[in-house]
């Protein structure tokens, strides 16, 4: 297993040749200063992660990540260092935070405030030092801490008395850049240069990066007492954090975007074809996350787990669809053809047209989410697209083979569509099918992975050579990296992964140890300065 | 020619999907748009003053969306190079914010732009025409309830009147303690991190226009009753009530330019798919009408019986910036607007980015010379490409903000000069 491990860490860019049909490689490692370090960086927290902030500092869940204008994504993944705040963002989250305030200091003043208010300004003073430091994630300065008191003043005045000052201070705390921006900055240095985060900003980084959330009162704890610049001090918190269920949002959010399935509750299907779908979806997802949290609490969040566990999470109305004798977390489900992640419905659903399937979108995501090799786009190559068009007696897999067979598709969909035909035993919305088009389906393919021809009598079959494949468990800990890291950069890619490689066998298949692996190690609180 | 008023110049920059069928695009002999299945038939519509809307139209073929052909955005990501001249790797603004904030020509408006979209708020490359510098796009309106509410408010009684005033002082205590926090943030960012935070001032600066006393510059319109759009979104079901939408969102735009709400806008329109506008034409537009088109080309007749249904998807869109000029008409604004209409593709087949259908509508100031055809497309196989650069930079001048670039590109060729035939 290490050597083969090896082997293909070696083949991270990895170069495929196909005529027309390159798949992109990645840039090779820098053996510069700093190499595999994260970029020093200023990100805004995504929508989600705002979301999770706001109800850790009110102390009560306000759904406000939808209402923000979407986040921009980077490989799919709403976590990372493009986010910022344009006019049109501003103003939204300047709306929305006034209005929860209002609604929280209104329904629960007395559980935001360390103090009765009574005391007057020493309520007052201890309530600004508290939300301040706990909204700017460290310690806060004179200077501003004075600032606060003089806002709380303002707000206090007239008729809206102490509530009014509360008020005031929330509101400028949730609308501040010191909370909206996780800093991993360190001293200041010049570009090239190495530098080591300081105590509170390894507390955030620690914090978000598993959890998407600030961190707690422990983590701070641990900061104040200098634990967290060791590799056993940070490993320490974030075995703790793991053990919180609120971790488990993190692991769900990520498998959600990594699987593009996060935006299914948007989505629809043709209602004359498929009229369950409407009150199946909240069903298909509830599964999912269901089925996630089982896999990383039972199973350590493990590829192979994953895809392959032969178990489903589901409600009893998911077990119906699914003709399932049982409901709950783990019912058997392979004999039904549900080996994972990859044969539940929400999968399906997300990856197929509203009235038909989609070898193409299926195929195209096996290859790009799960082993990593992307494909050009086909108006890079200006090719002309024409979509296959329903025949009647004509089933899914023979429109895509006639389309496949023009000779300026071929190279790519030769390798796209029979991905895509192991999954033809379910409809768009996930439903086991025998038939297509009146006729008997067949959903066993030859396909070609990185030159290697293997045959897949199904779409379980598929997910049984994922489970075990090594370069599908090494683009299955990218994907994580890029999501838990909230960057996407080949070299510290390369640097979790060697990490990784350094676990003893048993533990190198969890991610959550590969994570507590990367938090553990040297990377972890260093960052490389980037050019201006 | 059509002399301006001397009132400010607003623009509008339009996305209309699906390219065009090229054969039913071109207008016929003597600027006639009027011709059976021609897709600019709505612009044959009358106008004030005894004219028509295509007197204040300059229909060009021939451009090309040439900084995203270099890079390879293109197909449906090349809707961001529309305004920006730009690909997926270009930093800098698109033209409605790089005139409007950059420039400065929005500070004096209670809006300095107004982001407007169709059936879609995502922030990926192929959705958004409008981007900061930085490449940050600029989140979009959907839903013409909100639009109305952020243009125009509440009625106000006595009491609400106080209390407005009570929240507006509250507002800018907050905005004030934001923005020194975001400057001590700033003082201490290192320079890679800075240009990021300064789009943060901006969005600071529309919080501030939003905490100012508006002095009243024209009649409420009736605001839009959500219960005719209960959904919004393409692919959820928002598509049945996209007519309602458009129409809403258009004529609340060409108010709020009436008025001087805003001068800089964009405006991102949805296509047929799903909506059920046309019995005649297949459910599926993008699958259907345009990924099926032939044209005609030096190497082929083409396939007439494809040019139709998509001649028919373009006209409908263009109706609706015929919409957007008529009410702007009968404002007495037209002939101080300038309208770019593009798409992001030409043939939608080939989800090529060349030989994008382009209009000029809206009297431009009287800069450009209108009711007119401009042909300036060669073979698509070939020829050298026409950048929809050169049309930036002419609308910069136009606004009189003395540019000679506009956009990114690895080629300066491709980002410089202004597009002289526009005037004449």
């Amino acid at each position: 297993m290490s050597a083969a491990f090896v082997a293909t860490l070696g083949a991270f860019c990895f170069a495929f040749a196909a005529a027309g049909c390159a798949p992109s490689s990645g840039p090779a490692a820098s053996a510069a200063h700093g190499e595999g370090l994260l970029p020093a960086r200023v990100r805004r927290l995504s929508n989600v992660e705002y979301e999770r902030t706001l109800e850790a500092l009110l102390g009560k869940a306000v759904p406000v990540a939808r209402a923000l204008p979407p986040d921009v994504r980077q490989d799919g993944y709403t976590r990372n260092a493009a986010q910022a705040v344009p006019p049109g963002y501003g103003t939204r989250l300047s709306a929305l935070v006034r209005d929860a305030v209002a609604s929280a200091v209104g329904e629960r003043l007395e559980e935001l405030l360390p103090c009765h208010p009574r005391s007057g300004d020493a309520c007052r003073d201890a309530f600004v030092a508290d939300a301040a430091f706990r909204a700017f994630r460290r310690p806060v300065g004179a200077s501003e801490k004075a600032a606060l008191e003089r806002l709380f003043d303002a707000g206090a005045r007239g008729e809206a008395g102490f509530r009014g000052g509360v008020e005031l201070v929330l509101r400028a705390l949730l609308e501040s850049p010191s909370l909206l921006y996780l800093r991993e900055l360190g001293p200041a240095a010049p570009p090239g240069g190495v530098v080591t985060l300081g105590p509170y900003q390894v507390a955030s980084s620690l914090s978000y990066f598993l959890r998407g959330a600030p961190p707690d009162a422990e983590l701070y704890a641990a900061a104040r007492r200098g634990e967290l610049s060791t590799g056993e001090g940070r490993e320490r918190q974030a075995r703790r954090l793991l053990g919180h269920s609120g971790t488990r949002h993190q692991f769900r959010q990520f498998v959600m975007e990594w699987l593009e399935i996060d935006a299914l509750d948007q989505a629809a299907k043709s209602e004359t074809l498929f009229p369950e779908f409407e009150r199946l979806r909240p069903h298909m997802l509830a599964e999912t996350r269901a089925f996630v949290d089982e896999v990383m609490v039972n199973e350590g969040a493990s590829l192979a787990s994953l895809v392959d566990a032969g178990f489903a999470a589901v409600d009893p109305a998911m077990a119906r669809f699914y003709a399932l004798d049982a409901y709950g977390a783990r019912v058997p489900a392979r004999d039904r053809g549900r080996a994972g992640l990859l044969q539940q419905a929400s999968f399906l659903s997300a990856h197929a047209h509203p009235d038909m399937t989609s070898p193409v979108k299926r195929g195209d995501f096996v290859l790009r989410r799960m082993l990593c090799i992307e494909l050009p786009r086909p108006a890079e190559l200006d090719i002309e697209i024409v979509m296959p068009r329903p025949l009647a007696r004509q089933t899914a897999r023979e429109r895509f083979i006639a389309h496949s067979a023009d000779p300026s598709c071929r190279s790519c969909h030769a390798l796209i569509d029979p991905l895509g035909y192991v999954f033809e035993g379910f409809d768009a919305m996930g439903k086991t099918r025998a038939i297509d088009a009146g006729k008997p389906l067949r959903t066993a393919a030859d396909v070609a992975i990185r030159g290697e021809r293997r045959y897949f009598a199904d779409s379980a079959a598929l997910s049984a050579f994922l489970a075990r494949n090594v370069e599908a468990k090494q683009c299955y800990l990218r994907q994580a990296f890029r999501f838990f890291s909230a960057q996407t950069d080949a070299d510290a890619e390369r640097a979790f992964l060697e990490v990784v490689l350094a676990l003893p066998d048993e533990r190198r298949d969890n991610l959550l140890e590969a994570l507590v692996a990367y938090v553990k190690s040297d990377l972890f609180a260093r960052r490389k300065v980037p050019a201006p | 020619m059509s002399p301006g008023s001397g009132l400010p110049l607003r623009f509008v920059g339009v996305y209309t999907p699906h390219g065009s069928a090229r054969e039913l695009f071109r207008p016929g002999p003597g600027f006639d748009l009027g011709y059976e299945d021609a897709s600019l038939a709505p612009f044959e519509a009358p106008a004030r003053g005894g004219k028509r809307l295509k007197d204040y139209l300059l229909v060009i073929d021939g451009v090309d969306l040439a900084a995203g052909i270099q890079v390879g955005t293109v197909g449906h990501d090349a809707a961001r190079v529309i305004l920006t001249g730009s690909g997926a790797d270009g930093k800098n603004a698109s033209i409605d914010q790089f005139l409007a904030v950059e420039s400065g020509l929005g500070a004096e408006t209670p809006h300095t732009t107004l982001t407007l979209a169709v059936g879609s708020d995502d922030a990926g490359l192929g959705f958004n025409l409008s981007y900061s510098r930085g490449g940050t796009p600029v989140p979009k309106v959907i839903d013409p309830a909100a639009l109305f509410d952020e243009l125009f408010g509440v009625p106000l009684t006595a009491a609400s009147r106080r209390q407005l005033a009570e929240e507006r002082r509250r507002g800018r205590s907050v905005l004030d303690f934001v923005r020194a926090d975001l400057a001590r943030l700033s003082a201490r960012a290192p320079g890679f991190a800075r240009e990021r935070l300064e789009l943060h001032h901006t969005s600071l600066r529309e919080i501030e226009k939003r905490l100012s006393p508006r002095s009243r510059r024209c009649e409420r319109p009736e605001r839009p009753d959500p219960a005719r759009f209960p959904k919004l979104r393409s692919f959820a079901g928002g598509e049945r009530y996209f007519e309602t939408v458009t129409d809403s969102l258009v004529d609340l735009l060409a108010r709020a330019l009436a008025c001087d709400l805003t001068r800089f806008s964009t405006l991102f329109l949805s296509d047929l798919t799903l909506t059920r506008t046309y019995p005649e034409l297949p459910n599926d537009i993008h699958s259907d009408v345009a990924h099926r088109y032939r044209p005609r080309t030096g190497r082929s007749p083409g396939d007439p019986a494809t040019w139709r249904p998509l001649a028919l998807q373009n006209r409908h869109s263009y109706g609706k910036v015929a919409r957007l000029m008529q009410r702007l008409d009968e404002a007495g604004v037209l002939a101080d607007c300038l309208l770019y209409v593009s798409s992001d593709m030409g043939d939608p087949a080939r989800h090529s980015s060349r030989n994008v259908p382009t209009l000029i509508c809206g009297g431009s100031g009287g800069r450009f010379k209108l009711g007119r055809y401009l042909d300036l497309g060669g073979p698509e196989e070939g020829s050298e490409l026409l950048p929809n650069n050169r049309i930036l930079v002419s609308i910069c001048q136009a606004f009189g903000v003395p540019v000679q670039r506009f956009g990114h590109s690895a080629d300066p060729a491709t980002v410089t000069g202004a597009l002289a035939a526009l005037s004449g």
